[in-house]
């Protein structure tokens, strides 16, 4: 069980299990509490409506997590297959009598149920019939004769094989490669790889399912028996040991790590020449995609975090607004002789109903919401989407909706309670309070200053931020009546704005991921609200523009005034209204800025190349003489590829998979600096030029694009694990490592071929030239393509990472739009007698809806301005650390086309509480029960 | 003796004078057969046929039992709800003929309301609480904060103008509401329960207000359970069961 359903579970039933004993205890009151809440149908209705959002927000953070987090571990599990260690030499060739040796070993024998030599190369293929060819292709060779205990390659067609009825040149194809290529069974292919055997005939005998083995190690990959093998290697070693551990189960890696250390010492005992590693792969894959997992999870519970913050902020709309309908009736209650606690009672045990109510519903509509989340979230990764409903995971969003519901109806109960009954039975405003709160309050405030101050001290930017929080209201409730309202809630907002900023900008260890994102989350949170509170008391700015009318505008200014008076001169339910329509707009801004950094600028992004060729063959591109004639310039980068443990702080490949290529820069090249775009430099770089410099001085340096600069990449050298330092990130042209020719030398890795960057002369048309090209070197393997396309692919694939932005966006931009639903019915409800006295006075039905529509444009308006503003600060945060190299803007159209919807659909959830209410008759609004 | 709160000068200007010499127009309120039903669970007949005159510049007091309709009927006489059966002329004014919009501009226009429960806008400040009727007629901003805080002033509270509701006494609330009755010089103020929610001193206060208004020639009609308030009006007309039991002649002459 986990610790957090034993906290959530633990506190669900030591707030409702006094509750039921409270319903037991005094029937009356909970007679009282039923009736109150089933007595309209449609209130009851909205009010689980609207009090699900929590809930919901919850469950589908959570299931989707879930849903995100299997889905990629199944992909990890299911690319591994059987294969649950390896031996290998860094890609080296060793002899295959190792493998008959660790298979006949009789200590290692119980650990184990199959050992299989094998061959794993990288290259590219080209289907001779089909004129295509794929670069970074696996090329996998299995020995038929082992490779049961590793399963059988189900075809396409319903056929499956060991590959023992495969004939010499005979090849399966994955799935993927296959629809790349556009493969047949029967088509004829050619492989490179940068061994002798370079441009071997192959020919398609199947195309192998994703199920069993047709997955290892990527999706694109041709598997062939070793004899096929051999003609590409011209060698009758082996690079690879495959291992499959007893008792394996998918999903599981306990039988690998039983087998793992028996496996060393059979290695050990081999004594042979070759130094002899064992990779643990499928752990590492695991790993990797438990890591991802931390930062997507964090990611995805900040976002969906503000919208559970704005899900409860409409909550606390929701209830205010009960209360205020409920005020009357338990007035009459306290008159009878109820007490404050009985009414709180009451209130809350009715609350109680409408919040497990609400986290029933929450519950189930979170759980689609939550596959939608999830879905949205490894679709891009071309997994297969799993969607886990763990009961966990339910009691956990059922039990924290619930009791977060019940803390807002409780607070709301309080509030009520302290009505003055002779004005609360006729319905009319509270007297003027007193200043002298009594002794709860000032042990409360007491209470508060230690809390708060322990918080900031507290050594913990969570703790901290909620410190300050805490002693900020504290100190504002102090403030009540010794400074104007306006002042206070000024300060108070600014002072809430400031220190988030300060707490947030401390916070820059993004060792703990989760941590880095609550403290991001919850400083979102507060900033918003602060600046919402901070906009709301400054309306009277505007109400003083619209005392300075004249003249004709006198009945705009009647108009407008009541709505404007009812924002500014209640800051903090104001904010509350407008945060949560702000937090909707974070979202939004964020959304359109990482949309913006993502876009590629092309001129720039490829340093002037207009194509991009990948030679996986030993010998240098020969182009064609009359294509060399249409090529301006040319730069050849030879790539080496590693193979083995890598080690990043971010998302990184995993090189137990997939060999990583290096790309290898010679000093002139450093010199004059390599033909790509520098993204971005670690900061002791002054300039790009300086950092190319620097790498070509110090062995230590790499430019990666997949790990931010200063951060470091851990991978096995010649001499052991070799630590390196990022230099700097380059655009995805270049997809890789780059590395001078000193360091390469310090790393074990093979010649793969090269890259070839093609600058055409003017008027040429690229694209054309890239398919020239390709069907002139198509027998080579050579695969050309434009720069642009790559960065058109790079773009489209970080949109569809953000697909799962927008699941949560649009969430986010429902709760908004809910919420100014909820503040039409508010004033509907609360302001009743003060819409009666408007139109006693002469108001016309058409002046009271503007009056409520421009209010609502007004918060709409506050909301966006806050959140566009705190979105864009925001977003330039989260971009410098998860965009690297991205040039900081706005998408306009989108942000435009969100700020339209908004408008849009906020006045029309606004019109039809405003028509209702403007349409009171007002002999029935000004009406009162005395 | 009780002793007012607050000394104060009243030099309230009122639009119309009542007009003796033409006898035709001295009615500003007619209603007659005047019916009001309300439909729920079971139908209420609330008024019965009511014929009431109010002349221009005369204080009249409905009282009665609760539920004999006198709210009822003044929020019929003033437009704020409607009749199911007679006719209403107010200032000459048909209001069953109008419809909702053309009522809501005739009370903008021609009334004033002054209710129990003060019925300020809580959101807005006394100043711009007495403004609002102004404002709804097209004055301009500052013209009307202007004659707002004459207003206030002549009420004696013009040092409450930046007030909101819920930091004014309820004796001061209840003169705001009335300085918002008279700001806009209405044909006719409608006073339901005026003094209901106030104490004894501030109900002199306000009964003092309402008869040196009614001096300068304010019709008022109010609604009152306090005999004390009703005996100080120029007529008294008393209600039961929706009728009017005895409607003395018009007497102009105040007490």
């Amino acid at each position: 069980m986990s610790t957090a359903l034993l906290v959530v579970g633990g506190l669900f039933f030591l707030v409702y299990g006094p509750l039921a004993l409270l319903a037991w205890r005094r029937p009356l009151l909970a007679r009282l509490a039923l009736r109150e809440s089933v007595r309209r149908r449609g209130q009851l209705a909205l009010l689980v409506g609207g009090l699900m959002i929590g809930t919901a927000s919850i469950t589908a953070s959570l299931v989707g997590a879930d849903s995100a987090h299997d889905s990629r571990l199944v992909a990890a599990y299911r690319t591994w297959g059987a294969v649950d260690l390896t031996v290998s030499a860094n890609g080296r060739l060793f002899s295959a009598d190792v493998a008959d040796r660790l298979g006949a070993d009789p200590q290692l024998a119980p650990y184990v149920d199959g050992v299989q030599a094998g061959v794993e190369l990288v290259g590219s293929v080209a289907d001779v019939d089909r004129e295509k060819a794929e670069d970074n292709v696996s090329l996998v060779g299995f020995d038929p004769r082992t490779q049961r205990p590793f399963g059988a390659f189900g075809l396409l067609g319903g056929h499956a094989t060991y590959g023992e009825d495969m004939q010499p040149g005979d090849v399966l194809l994955s799935e993927a490669l296959a629809r790349a290529l556009g493969a047949r069974i029967g088509d004829r292919l050619r492989a490179t790889a940068g061994w002798p055997g370079d441009a071997t005939d192959l020919r398609v005998a199947g195309i192998a399912g994703t199920e069993g083995p047709g997955s290892y190690p990527s999706a694109g990959a041709i598997y062939m028996p070793l004899g096929t093998a051999r003609l590409i290697t011209r060698d009758d070693r082996i690079n690879v040991v495959r291992v499959s551990a007893r008792g394996g189960e998918t999903g599981s890696l306990e039988a690998a790590d039983r087998a793992s250390g028996p496996l060393r010492s059979a290695v050990s005992r081999l004594g042979s020449g070759t130094p002899l590693l064992v990779g643990e792969g499928k752990r590492a894959a695991v790993h990797q995609y438990e890591v991802n997992m931390q930062a997507l999870t964090a990611e995805l519970l900040t976002f969906t975090g503000l919208i559970v913050a704005a899900g409860l902020a409409l909550v606390v709309n929701l209830m205010l607004a009960l209360a205020e309908e409920r005020r009357p009736r338990l007035a009459i209650l306290r008159a009878l002789g109820l007490s404050r606690q009985d009414v709180i009672v009451v209130s809350v045990l009715e609350g109680g109903v409408y919040s497990l109510g609400g986290a029933a519903a929450g519950i189930v509509v979170g759980v689609f919401a939550g596959r939608l989340v999830g879905e949205q979230a490894t679709a891009p990764y071309g997994f297969v989407v799993v969607y886990p409903i763990r009961p966990s995971t339910l009691a956990i969003a059922f039990a924290a909706g619930a009791v977060i519901t019940l803390a807002t109806v409780a607070a709301a109960a309080y509030r009520t309670s302290r009505m003055s009954i002779a004005a609360a039975v006729k319905d009319l405003p509270e007297p003027p309070s007193s200043r002298d709160r009594g002794r709860f309050h000032r042990a409360f405030s007491l209470l508060g200053l230690i809390l708060g101050g322990a918080g900031v001290l507290y050594p913990d930017p969570l703790a901290q931020l909620g410190g300050g929080v805490v002693l900020i209201a504290v100190g504002a409730g102090i403030a009540r009546g010794r400074l104007p309202d306006r002042g206070r809630a000024s300060i108070a907002g600014l002072l809430l704005a400031l220190w988030s900023a300060v707490v947030a900008s401390g916070n820059t260890s993004m060792d703990d991921m989760t941590k880095y994102m609550s403290v991001f989350t919850g400083g979102t949170l507060v900033a918003v609200f602060g600046l919402c509170i901070v906009a709301a008391a400054n309306l009277q700015v505007l109400e003083a523009g619209l005392g300075l009318m004249g003249g004709r505008l006198g009945r705009l200014q009647a108009a407008l005034r009541p709505p404007m008076a009812q924002l500014s001169r209640r800051p903090v339910s104001t904010g509350l209204a407008t945060g949560t329509f702000a937090l909707a707009l974070v979202l939004v801004t964020m959304l359109a800025i990482f949309v913006s950094a993502y876009r590629p600028e092309y001129a720039r992004d490829s340093a002037g190349y207009n194509i991009r060729l990948v030679s996986h063959g030993l010998e240098p591109v020969q182009l064609p003489p009359d294509i060399e004639s249409q090529i301006a310039a040319r730069v050849d980068i030879p790539v080496r590829t590693y193979k083995g443990p890598i080690h990043s702080q971010a998302y990184g490949p995993n090189g137990e998979s997939m060999p990583v290529p290096f790309y290898e820069l010679s000093d002139r090249m450093l010199e004059s600096d390599p033909p790509v775009y520098v993204t971005s430099r670690d900061k002791a770089f002054a300039s790009a030029h300086e950092m190319w410099r620097a790498i070509a001085r110090d062995s230590n340096l790499i430019v990666v694009n997949f790990t931010p600069p200063g951060g470091e990449v851990t991978l096995q050298g010649v001499h052991g694990p070799l630590q390196l330092r990022v230099a700097g990130n380059v655009s995805p042209i270049l997809d890789g490592v780059m590395a001078s020719s000193r360091t390469l030398a310090e790393i074990e890795t093979r010649p793969s071929g090269s890259v070839v960057l093609l600058k055409t002369k003017s008027g040429v048309d690229a694209q054309s030239l890239a398919r020239q090209i390709e069907h002139s070197l198509v027998l080579q393997g050579v695969r050309a393509t434009t720069t642009r396309d790559l960065l058109d692919r790079s773009y489209t694939g970080s949109l569809a990472w953000l697909t799962f932005f927008d699941v949560i966006l649009r969430m986010g931009l429902l709760v908004g739009v809910l919420s100014l639903g909820v503040v039409g019915i508010r004033a509907a409800v609360e302001r009743r007698r003060a819409i009666g006295i408007m139109r006693s006075l002469g108001y016309q039905p058409p002046r009271v809806v503007g009056g409520l529509l421009a209010e609502a444009a007004m918060i709409a308006t506050i909301g966006v301005a806050t959140g566009v503003i705190a979105g864009a600060f925001l977003g330039y945060l989260m971009m410098r650390f998860f965009i690297a190299g991205g040039t900081y803007g706005i998408d306009g159209v989108r942000l435009g086309v969100a700020l339209l919807i908004v408008y849009g659909t906020a006045l029309l959830t606004t019109a039809v509480p405003a028509w209702r209410a403007a349409h009171i008759s007002p002999a029935d609004a000004i009406r009162h029960t005395g | 003796m009780a002793r007012p709160t607050r000394q104060f000068i009243l030099r309230v200007e009122v639009p119309m004078k009542p007009d003796r010499s033409n006898g035709s127009s001295q009615l500003i309120v007619q209603a007659s057969r005047l019916r009001k039903v309300y439909r729920g669970a079971s139908e209420v007949e609330a008024l019965r046929g009511v014929d009431l005159e109010v002349e221009r510049g005369e204080m009249v007091a409905v009282v009665g039992p609760s539920g004999s309709g006198k709210t009822t009927l003044l929020n019929c006489l003033s437009g704020l709800d409607r009749f199911d059966g007679g006719k209403v002329l107010v200032d000459g004014a048909d209001l069953a003929s109008m419809s909702d919009r053309e009522r809501t501009a005739y009370r903008c226009r021609s009334m004033g309301f002054v209710f129990q429960a003060f019925n300020l806008l809580p959101v807005l400040t006394a100043a711009e609480n007495v403004e609002i009727p102004l404002l709804l007629q097209g004055n301009g901003g500052r013209q009307a904060r202007q004659r707002a805080l004459e207003m206030l002033e002549t009420l004696g509270l013009a040092h409450r103008a930046r007030h909101r509701p819920d930091q004014l006494s309820g004796g001061e609330q209840q003169r705001v509401a009335v300085a918002r009755a008279l700001v806009h010089r209405p044909a006719v103020v409608w006073a339901d329960e005026p003094t209901g929610n106030l104490d004894t001193e501030v109900t002199q206060v306000i009964v003092e207000l309402l008869l040196r208004m009614n001096k300068e020639g304010q019709t008022i009609v109010l609604v009152t359970h306090n005999p004390q308030v009703a005996e100080r009006a120029a007529r008294t007309v008393r209600m039961r069961d929706g009728r009017i039991e005895a409607a003395p002649a018009s007497a102009p002459a105040m007490r």
